[in-house]
């Protein structure tokens, strides 16, 4: 049961994040184009819209439903015959006030996922893109609540401020091969180049009346979670306004947006999106 | 579209690395802890060897250092009260638990350093209410996986402590301490003040002393020209050292017991079969 809903969650929300929405179509996400000027995509999890020459612009729009802006842009400034190259640059914010109006925390995490793509047209039936994605994650706690007590100490937390933040580099590689007007196949790899976090705090602890303390902390982590990269084959039938595409994977689960790597404990996970083009 | 336009990833990269500034671990950066490397050395393993002569000028230059003796306890009680705020113990439930938690979960680097400020007790004694006028001591201290660095440094900051009875004593300046814990332990704990205090007309006059808390002793560094002594004399004693007694005087080789007769101009120091008479 756990592993159904966790297949169908990954599916919906696009587990390969970087590939979802693959179509037949020159303008999708593992090659390095954009959509057409006002060309609108709708998948299950998004929507992008070309915006100008080159540029588009979306959002996964079930985040900002649920009080979470999230929102990226794509601009392929370089091609010719044979080259594009594209940059992919989002951001998301969450915070829990927008949640709970009476939270005391000031706590906001912000992801900023970046990534730099390249596509080759080998063929015209056949094209490789490699690309670089860097997420930066970072949350800063704000205040927190004041005169907590020290957990097991005697000392009481006057006051406390901390952040924290993560960081992952990757390496995107897709091949393309078109099979007719309607149907691609596409092998894509994701590797982890590298994962690692950090952090900051500073206590104030009234250790007695005559006594206090201002502790600063830092830290830093290689955050190894023992996935290292994922494998996956895919269809993708591309009609005028429907695109489908069905495939699966095996290796790492990549976390969408937060772009951090997760060891899977299944062999195989499916790959299923959907999208509308208007 | 043949152009390439450097400028968005140039932008990309720079709104990243914005909002991973936000989690920049540059507002945490540690002060650089002082030195006090040769000062411990020089108590640890004085140079002199002790004859009649040299017996001799140690015990005449600790006579005209009666007063240092004074101002050390002093000091030593002044400070024994910040320092206990700071100590491994103290910390356990703080710093302690967090270095465990991580360093177990993460291939982790971690430090942290406190500020620890503590408030001078004043005219009126330690019951007396708290109150800012009568100063107080800063000390810094930091830490790391290892544990705490045995360095502190701060000052005191017009620290009003009763001295003698009735006096009061006002205590500024910089303040350096080698705290024998964790890496460090089995060496002396040793303090270097650099500041101001009253004499004995109430004046305020400048003053500088190092000296080293060796089990219940306090002990000098005494310089002459055969080389360096330690001189260690009970704390029970500090308040009528010139009435004569004993001490413990430390040269290149051995620890010698001493007798000193009042006024410290005669005395006996022996160890082993050795004895020195001057």
């Amino acid at each position: 049961m756990t592993a159904a809903c966790a297949t169908a969650l990954l599916g919906t929300f696009g587990a390969r994040d970087a590939h979802a929405g693959h179509s037949a179509d020159p303008d999708v996400d593992y090659l390095a184009e954009t959509l057409d000027q006002w060309d609108f995509r709708l998948s299950l999890t998004r929507v992008d819209v070309g915006v100008y020459e080159n540029v588009s612009v979306g959002s996964y729009y079930w985040l900002p439903l649920i009080k979470v802006p999230e929102v990226h842009a794509r601009w392929t400034f370089f091609q010719d015959a044979r080259w594009a190259v594209a940059a992919q640059l989002g951001y998301m914010r969450v915070e829990p006030k927008d949640f709970d109006k009476a939270a005391e925390s000031d706590a906001k995490l912000q992801i900023v996922p970046f990534e730099l793509l390249a596509t080759y047209t080998v063929r015209d039936d056949l094209r490789a893109s490699l690309g670089f994605a860097y997420t930066e994650s970072a949350v800063s706690s704000g205040q927190l609540a004041k005169s907590s007590k020290a957990s097991g100490g005697d000392g009481v937390v006057d006051s406390a401020e901390a952040s924290l933040g993560a960081s992952t580099g990757r390496l995107d590689a897709a091949f393309e091969w078109r099979l007719g007007d309607v149907l691609a196949l596409s092998a894509e790899a994701q590797a982890l180049l590298f994962q690692n976090a950090g952090g900051a705090a500073t206590e104030t602890i009234q250790v007695d009346p005559r006594t206090q303390i201002v502790l600063h902390q830092k830290g830093s982590a290689d955050l190894n979670t023992g996935a290292r990269g994922n494998l996956g084959f895919g269809a993708t039938w591309a009609w005028e306004h429907f695109h489908a595409k069905l495939g699966v994977y095996r290796g790492a689960i990549v976390v969408p947006i937060l772009g951090t790597f997760l060891r899977n404990p299944w062999p195989l996970l499916p790959e299923v999106d959907l999208s509308w083009r208007f | 579209m043949n152009r390439p336009r450097p400028l968005l990833p140039l932008v990309a990269c720079s709104a990243a690395a914005l909002v991973a500034g936000c989690r920049t671990d540059d507002d945490f950066a540690p002060p650089t802890p002082p030195d006090m490397s040769a000062l411990v050395s020089a108590y640890a393993a004085p140079t002199g060897r002790l004859d009649a002569e040299a017996a001799l000028e140690v015990v005449q230059g600790l006579a005209a250092r009666a007063g240092d003796l004074k101002k050390a306890l002093l000091l030593t009680t002044s400070i024994v009260s910040a320092v206990k705020g700071v100590e491994p113990d103290s910390m356990a439930t703080t710093e302690g638990g967090l270095v465990t938690t991580r360093t177990q979960a993460l291939n982790a680097i971690f430090e942290f350093w406190q500020e620890v400020q503590w408030a001078c007790y004043g005219p009126d004694g330690a019951e007396a209410p708290i109150d800012p006028q009568w100063g107080r001591i800063s000390l810094n201290t930091l830490g790391g996986q290892a544990g705490l660095y045995p360095v502190a440094w701060g000052g005191f900051e017009r620290c009003v402590m009763p001295f003698e009875g009735e006096r009061l004593q006002v205590i500024n300046g910089d303040l350096k301490a080698h705290i024998p814990w964790g890496e460090a332990e089995g060496q002396p704990f040793v303090l270097d003040f650099d500041g101001s205090w009253l004499d004995d007309a109430g004046d305020e006059v400048s003053a500088r002393i190092d000296f080293a808390v060796i089990g219940e002793s306090l002990a000098l560094l005494q310089t002459t020209s055969s080389g360096s002594f330690r001189v260690d004399v009970a704390i029970e004693s500090i308040q009528d050292i010139l009435a004569g007694g004993g001490l413990t005087l430390k040269d290149a080789d051995s620890e010698w017991r001493c007798t000193v007769s009042p006024g410290l101009d005669g005395g006996a120091c022996s160890v082993g079969e050795r004895t020195v008479q001057w």
